[in-house]
């Protein structure tokens, strides 16, 4: 397995800073770094995950003139993230094949992604509210990532394409052993949900009042959809200035009540077990059977920062029964 | 005390003085409390109260149109039934208010920083606005859960050291905090005077701020709310329990919860006869700001 | 690699307003560069005003016409915009979007209509795109109602069907029905009443075409006949509410009904998340379903 020295590692980073641009955990968001010493590791998971790196919360699509004539701008620069959970990075998998299609690509979406390296870090401790290995997935999961790594105190042992290994300088050395305990050890404690069957399990309640039991305590605030690295929904605005207007498409929410709210006034989701159906419905039962992957990767984020403890892993226990 | 609270609360199911009951329960993370709502008489086992119970249950009493709750109100909590219920949102025989007087709620972020657990903690994490609370024992009840505590006189010593700051640390204060707003309107609907069926950021016809997480329109937004709750605010501190980017909303909504009480004299949701101060004009108004 | 955000310009040719209150106006629409893009009817348009927003519209005009025609109802910021909009102005556009009618299951078939109020749009392309290749097609009914006269879409189209025997066209009007029943002011002006309390009862003489009659009874007096027929219901939602039982009882199956849905929409292809029913979007799966498919999804309609 190959290693390097995480001083080596930053240097070389910041060599790279300049050609590529450069994304990092800072405290609680995924930002832009000018040097390696900008990056700050607060918690686990930053609070805002790295979806906003391919879909920022708002972006502008096109902006026009006095004249309305249309510009838009493009950027094809190439791009690192770094410092991304694998769940982050499972998640960005994700959205794939709503935003990535043949028939209406989203060149927006499409041109970060092609022009991006993901270098995620895996979790030597999962926090209590992880259930990323419900998912086919777990702390150390590589499947989505460029190149994983495992870091120790000095070191940064990593897997993933030998392109950019050499990139860095990664050289081979005994880290095989301590990647597999670490490993090990982080699987262990994250918990496992069993997902099995779900998809029928919902399609029988999606009728009753099931939702609505459980829904009762959700204020209905949006924090879980804005904070959630699967969550894309957008809602796209017409902006006017001085000298002409953009138009932009900026973060939205199932969860607000005028989501799907008519100008006629009709609202075909006006209750909130309606929009809490929708939520759950999307991530574990629409989503899988369109994509054949989940909406949900099992950060745990929503749990960990609901205002009212709304647990989703709850919820799908109680499906079970 | 708890064992009077789940005593009460089975006893108003059973008589079926209220369909249901909404207090709080043991939450399934660390250190959190959770609201819970109960029809059924054997399950008042699960109401607990301890020093986690930070949302302001009050919020869903409106859910319940047509029907006689019973809620678990500590002194906040209470003060927002009866701000809503001054502001005709419902009526007084429409609540049946079990009330504990509370000797505040604690930071349980910060405790998880500092890893500290229920049994070690002291009064150094008390939130801020529970630390120098006025109204700690219910202001309106139907059953009490315990002999009342004592009072301590308003007071906003927070406030003050902000105030005592030059202009340009105030001015990178403010814009610090509201620029980690993402929009989310976790504030909004954790607030239980928040029930405007079109908030003012959701009219479209006339726009008056845009949807962008940026510059002044966070400003704006963070503001506009403050001040649409000026006089309304029971300073429960919902709002910023719930906000997932920890910005300091009490900073805002706590001067102006000074701001009304220096100029009228009035705090909201202490008087179910009062009317709200910035809903009334009374001829000794204070007009001082009208130069 | 083609971005679907970009509206297209296009350039206003017509713009007349359909009803004497001003409710519903109807423009057409020619490309600055090139002919019109080809579709099927059913599907719509994002209509783009820069600096107001979109809002999506079906498409009126058949797809062998040399303009794109849309009637829109003046409802909210871009809706009112549009009504300005006069002759010669520059409107952007995004589409074709959504999947349009299934014609090629029509071959050959009985095509039933029926509608109500300003959904007729896209039905309006429908009836032209089968009378253009007429042989192809059985009988083709159409049963359409509004609440007045003026209400009514495309009255020259209509008045021309009624001259053919080749389409069996009925209308209906329902203004100032009520519990009374209807006036005699409407009898008066040509339009038959049917008989209320027994609407499949009422005689419908060759000739009869416009009746005073909310649309799903006028469906019953009609009896369209469900032998190798298509249902297509495109309405107000209390229309459609009572017009589905109607064609039941006349031994319609559900994946002989089809309907066009409305949700609020935003991208118009299935990627902002909003207007999806189950796991369906209505703008990239729609707006066209058949009874049996929506049958299937979560009730939220």
């Amino acid at each position: 397995m190959k290693k390097i020295k995480k001083e080596k590692f930053y240097s070389k980073l910041n060599d790279l800073i300049g050609e590529y641009r450069v994304y990092a955990p800072k405290g609680d968001r995924i930002g832009e770094i000018r040097n390696s010493t900008d990056i700050e590791v607060q918690t686990l998971l930053t609070r805002l995950s790295a979806k906003s790196v391919f879909l920022p919360q708002n972006e502008e699509l096109f902006r026009w003139d006095k004249d309305k004539k249309i510009k838009i701008k493009t950027s094809e620069k190439k791009t690192i993230l770094f410092g991304i959970r694998p769940c982050d990075a499972s998640a960005i998998a994700a959205l794939d094949p709503t935003f990535d299609t043949k028939e209406f690509p989203d060149t927006y979406y499409k041109s970060r992604r092609t022009n991006t390296i993901i270098i995620s870090v895996g979790c030597n401790e999962p926090e209590e509210t992880c259930f990323c290995s419900s998912f086919n997935s777990g702390p150390f999961d590589d499947s989505h990532s460029d190149v994983l790594l495992m870091e120790n105190s000095t070191e940064f042992i990593g897997v993933g394409k030998e392109e950019i290994l050499d990139l860095f300088g990664f050289e081979e050395g005994d880290g095989k052993k301590e990647f597999e305990k670490i490993k090990d050890s982080a699987e262990k404690k994250v918990q496992e949900i069993s997902l099995s069957g779900i998809k029928e399990k919902l399609d029988s309640v999606k009728d009753t009042s099931f939702f609505k039991d459980i829904s009762n305590k959700c204020i209905n605030c949006g924090a879980c959809t804005f904070l959630c690295p699967t969550c894309y929904c957008f809602d796209i605005e017409d902006l006017n200035r001085v000298d002409g207007g953009k138009r932009v498409r900026n973060w939205d929410s199932c969860m607000f009540k005028i989501y799907t709210c008519e100008t006629s006034g009709n609202n075909p989701r006006k209750e909130e077990e309606l929009r809490m159906r929708q939520r759950i419905m999307h991530k574990f039962n629409y989503y899988p059977l369109l994509y054949d992957v989940f909406g949900c990767v099992g950060c745990g984020r929503c749990v960990l920062y609901c205002p009212v403890n709304f647990d989703i892993r709850s919820a799908i226990k109680k499906l079970g029964d | 005390m708890i064992d009077k609270i789940r005593k009460e609360a089975k006893r108003i199911l059973e008589e079926g003085i209220v369909s249901v009951v909404i207090g709080f329960e043991k939450g399934s993370i660390p250190l959190k409390s959770t609201p819970v709502f109960i029809d059924d008489p054997k399950e008042t086992e699960k109401l607990i109260w301890d020093k986690f119970c930070e949302n302001n249950i009050a919020t869903y009493i409106r859910r319940f149109k047509g029907t006689k709750v019973g809620i678990v109100a500590n002194g906040c909590c209470s003060r927002a039934i009866v701000t809503l219920i001054v502001e005709a949102q419902f009526k007084r025989e429409d609540v049946y208010i079990i009330g504990v007087p509370c000797e505040g709620m604690y930071d349980r972020r910060m405790m998880l920083r500092d890893s500290k657990t229920e049994k070690n903690a002291d009064e150094k994490y008390l939130y801020t606005n529970c630390k120098y609370c006025a109204h700690r024992n219910p202001v309106i009840y139907d059953f009490i859960a315990r002999d009342k505590i004592q009072e301590k006189t308003s007071q906003f010593p927070d406030i003050e050291q902000m105030q005592e700051l030059p202009l340009e640390e105030r001015w990178k204060h403010f814009n610090d905090e509201v620029s980690k707003c993402i929009r989310c309107y976790a504030c909004r609907e954790a607030c239980p005077m928040c029930y405007c069926e079109v908030c003012f950021v959701d009219v479209n016809n006339p726009k008056w701020l845009e949807g962008i997480a940026q510059e002044s329109d966070v400003a704006f937004w963070n503001l506009g709310r403050a001040f649409h709750l000026a006089g309304r605010c029971v300073d429960c501190g919902a709002c910023e329990r719930a906000c997932p980017m920890e910005i300091k909303i009490l900073n805002l909504t706590r001067k102006l919860n000074k701001d009304v009480k220096e100029l009228y004299d009035f705090e909201a949701g202490v008087d179910i006869k009062g009317k709200p101060a910035l809903g009334e004009f009374r001829f000794d108004d204070k007009e001082e700001f009208i130069r | 690699m083609n971005n679907p955000y970009i509206p297209i310009d296009t350039q206003v040719s017509m713009a007349r307003f359909e009803s004497t209150d001003h409710s519903l106006k109807t423009i057409d629409l020619k490309f600055d560069k090139g002919k019109i893009f080809d579709f099927i009817p059913g599907q719509f348009c994002e209509m783009s005003i820069l600096g107001k927003g979109e809002a999506p519209f079906g498409i009126a005009s058949a797809p062998f016409e040399e303009f794109l025609r849309f009637t829109i109802n003046r409802a909210g910021i871009v809706t009112t915009e549009i009504h300005h909009l006069e002759q010669g102005d520059k409107v952007g556009l995004r589409g074709p979007l959504g999947n349009g009618y299934p014609v090629k299951l029509f071959a050959g078939k009985n095509i039933v209509v029926v509608s109500g109020g300003f959904a007729f749009t896209t039905l309006r392309s429908l009836v032209m795109y089968l009378l253009k290749d007429r042989k192809k097609y059985g009988d083709i009914t159409v049963i359409y109602g509004a609440r007045r006269p003026d209400l009514l879409l495309y009255r020259d189209e209509l008045a021309e069907w009624e001259k053919r025997d080749d389409i069996k066209l009925y209308l209906c009007i329902d203004w100032k029905f009520g519990p009374k029943g209807p006036i005699e002011e409407a009898a008066e002006k040509g339009w038959i009443p049917i008989n209320l309390k027994k609407p499949s009862e009422t005689k419908i003489n060759k000739d009869d075409k416009k009746f005073t009659a909310f649309v799903p009874q006028l469906v019953s007096a009609v009896k369209p006949d469900k032998e190798n027929a298509y249902a297509v219901v495109c309405g107000p939602p209390i229309m459609i509410k009572f017009t589905m039982p109607v064609l039941k009882d006349l031994g319609f199956s559900s994946e002989k009904i089809y309907n066009s849905l409305e949700r609020r929409m935003k991208c118009g292809f299935g990627k902002c998340g909003r207007c999806n029913i189950g796991p369906k979007y209505v703008c990239k799966d729609g707006p066209v379903f058949s009874l049996k498919e929506l049958e299937s999804l979560p009730k939220e309609y």
